[in-house]
């Protein structure tokens, strides 16, 4: 018998590698961990959302109304006013940072984020103009996800003409924004205060008085896009490497793109919903998961959980400062936001320099 | 085996390719060469798929390729384009498991005959000290060696090439080419567009030459290049040398204008 050469093969070494009969699945290391961490601060920050607020409460008396047990005030507190408005904070969170990750990665650029493109314009000129032309006072909680996604169909039609390239469609994206919020404070302008404060107030992005009805909506979608999102995640990862290599390599290029767009804004167009068009998570959470993850590799699923932890903590960060006045949720995204923009093009201009 | 039969081809009524046909063989390496804009690179799109000609088709072993399914058509071609991307992040490594793309499923992310083919390519191409390294911090030289790697981990019948030497330095173009040479000899057919003449001449095994939209010349290398074709080409008077090493053709240009000092 001729001695068999042993040769250490090659093995992923950024993946574990999992292997029965003849499937194998490759799961990255890096991502998993940052999941694991991301996902223990989360529960964390759950917490301390609930018990911290007008009343501070112990960790046995918000476990006790969790259970139903304990006084009843505590109960309605803990289970009827903070948890529901903890959730629809994850679920936002969660929906910007995955809707973000993605548009970030199909325009290849960190700056193009449905809120620098005119998503949330659309959503607010949507709620404006029905509100205007119906005088509801209550406000219908579809019409936001209607008024983002046609925002960004009209914006993608434009930017159809010319080759949609990542600048000209986050250009594009800008003046279209700008457009669409003058024709809105125009709208506002022309209306009585009281009929248009409540607006206004959604309009910055709060979770005061937000509808469970789109809280629901979200994750429903979220949880049913797992198996899309997972199977985008994978394609988009090779298209990194150019949309030419990438077709080269069996990516149907044109398929994935629109599904990405399409996802996106839909997922986006519904987190609007919730609490109203709040800045900067989307653009945030992804740059911050990337880093995570040493920008190895494209990080939806971090860059959710992100999401949900930067929107969790600045609602309740939102609470605790401004108690007992309720102030909007993206005024302090807006805050904590501008000053993050501001660090990571300074960090980068500075590493172009050396 | 891939042949172009018939091939035609234009951009807003401009001709940029006409009636192409040629036909490239297993363990063998067809070099395409020609002038700035002749529409080599657009031949090389329209094989790998990227462009669909105006009449005419693409045949491989496989049959016509623009009726091959996408998965299909990237286990039978492999294209590297001229100017690859440098994404921020991306490892060598990782890299190179894209190459594999087309072979695995959701059940299948990474079988034993992934990794014998990436050892093979990595000692093929000595890669192994770059793997864990940052493309976008990569020279020129080492960037195209790990986007050949790619191509080749792809493990197609046929690879399709866009300048893979052009604007590398000497050493890592013979580097380059001898790796290029040596797979075209296991079996596969290397096509690639090559502006060195001199380099066309000694690796490759046929060369086709072509001008304004047309095949000039097809046919071996050293017997193909001469100062006539190079002329009909780029419009420019050469002399042929011989290498000392094997007498493979170099091509000297001369100087349009020779001042009377210097002579």
């Amino acid at each position: 018998m001729k001695p068999h050469k042993l040769k250490p093969l090659f093995t992923p070494t950024e993946h574990y590698y999992l292997t029965l009969h003849h499937t194998s699945w490759l799961v990255a290391k890096r991502p998993l961990l940052m999941s694991i961490l991301l996902t223990g601060l989360l529960f964390m920050c759950i917490i301390w959302s609930l018990c911290v607020g007008s009343t501070t409460l112990t960790l046995l008396e918000v476990s006790n109304a969790l259970l139903g047990e304990g006084p009843r005030m505590k109960q309605i507190l803990v289970l009827d006013l903070r948890l529901p408005r903890v959730i629809s904070a994850i679920a936002a969170g969660l929906g910007m940072g995955i809707a973000g990750s993605l548009l970030q990665n199909l325009i290849r650029n960190r700056l193009a984020t449905p809120d620098m493109v005119g998503v949330n314009e659309g959503a607010i000129f949507a709620m404006v103009l029905v509100s205007l032309l119906f005088t509801q006072t209550a406000i219908v909680w579809w019409v936001a996800p209607v008024g983002a996604l046609s925002a960004m169909l009209m914006l993608y039609a434009f930017c159809r003409k010319h080759e949609h390239q990542g600048y000209t469609f986050i250009v594009m994206g800008l003046g279209f924004s700008t457009l669409l919020r003058a024709i809105t404070e125009f709208l506002m302008a022309t209306e009585s205060l009281v009929h248009i404060s409540s607006i206004y107030i959604w309009s910055m992005g709060s979770f005061i008085g937000q509808s469970m009805t789109s809280t629901y909506a979200v994750l429903c979608v979220l949880f049913g896009a797992i198996p899309l999102l997972s199977y985008l995640v994978t394609q988009l990862n090779v298209l990194r490497i150019g949309s030419i290599q990438a077709q080269s390599l069996g990516v149907p290029v044109k398929r994935v793109q629109a599904l990405t767009l399409i996802l996106a804004v839909v997922i986006t167009a519904l987190s609007s919903a919730i609490a109203g068009p709040i800045a900067f998570i989307a653009m945030a959470a992804p740059i911050l998961a990337s880093s995570l993850l040493r920008h190895r590799s494209i990080p939806i699923w971090v860059a959710g959980l992100c999401g949900a932890i930067l929107l969790l903590v600045s609602d309740t960060l939102v609470r605790l400062l401004a108690n007992p006045a309720e102030v909007a949720t993206g005024i302090l995204t807006r805050i904590v936001g501008g000053i993050f923009l501001f660090w990571v093009i300074i960090k980068d201009s500075l590493k172009g320099r050396t | 085996m891939i042949s172009c039969k018939e091939l035609s081809f234009h951009y807003q009524q401009q001709h940029v390719l006409n009636n192409i046909e040629f036909t490239a063989n297993a363990n063998q390496l067809l070099g395409i060469v020609g002038p700035n804009g002749c529409g080599k690179s657009t031949l090389l799109k329209l094989m790998a798929g990227h462009l669909s000609p105006h009449s005419g088709h693409i045949e491989t072993e496989q049959g016509d390729l623009s009726t091959c399914h996408r998965r299909e058509k990237a286990k039978q071609v492999a294209y590297l384009p001229q100017y690859p991307l440098a994404p921020k992040g991306l490892t060598v490594e990782q890299l190179l498991r894209f190459g594999r793309h087309p072979h695995q499923t959701w059940f299948q992310q990474w079988q034993k005959q992934d990794s014998q083919i990436l050892e093979d390519i990595i000692e093929r191409l000595h890669l192994s000290p770059l793997l864990k390294k940052d493309i976008a911090l990569l020279s020129g030289g080492q960037r195209q060696k790990a986007w050949l790697g790619m191509t080749l981990a792809q493990d197609t019948p046929v690879i399709l090439l866009d300048e893979p030497t052009s604007a590398l330095d000497i050493g890592h173009q013979v580097d380059v080419m001898e790796s290029i040479s040596h797979i075209s000899r296991l079996g596969k057919t290397v096509v690639l567009v090559i502006h060195d003449l001199a380099m066309a001449a000694r690796y490759c095994d046929r060369i086709l030459a072509i001008h304004s939209g047309s095949i000039k010349a097809c046919g071996e290398a050293r017997t193909v290049i001469s100062a006539q074709l190079v002329h009909d080409l780029y419009g420019t008077h050469v002399d042929i040398l011989a290498a000392p090493q094997d007498q493979s053709p170099v091509i000297v240009p001369r100087r349009k204008s020779l001042s009377l000092t210097s002579l």
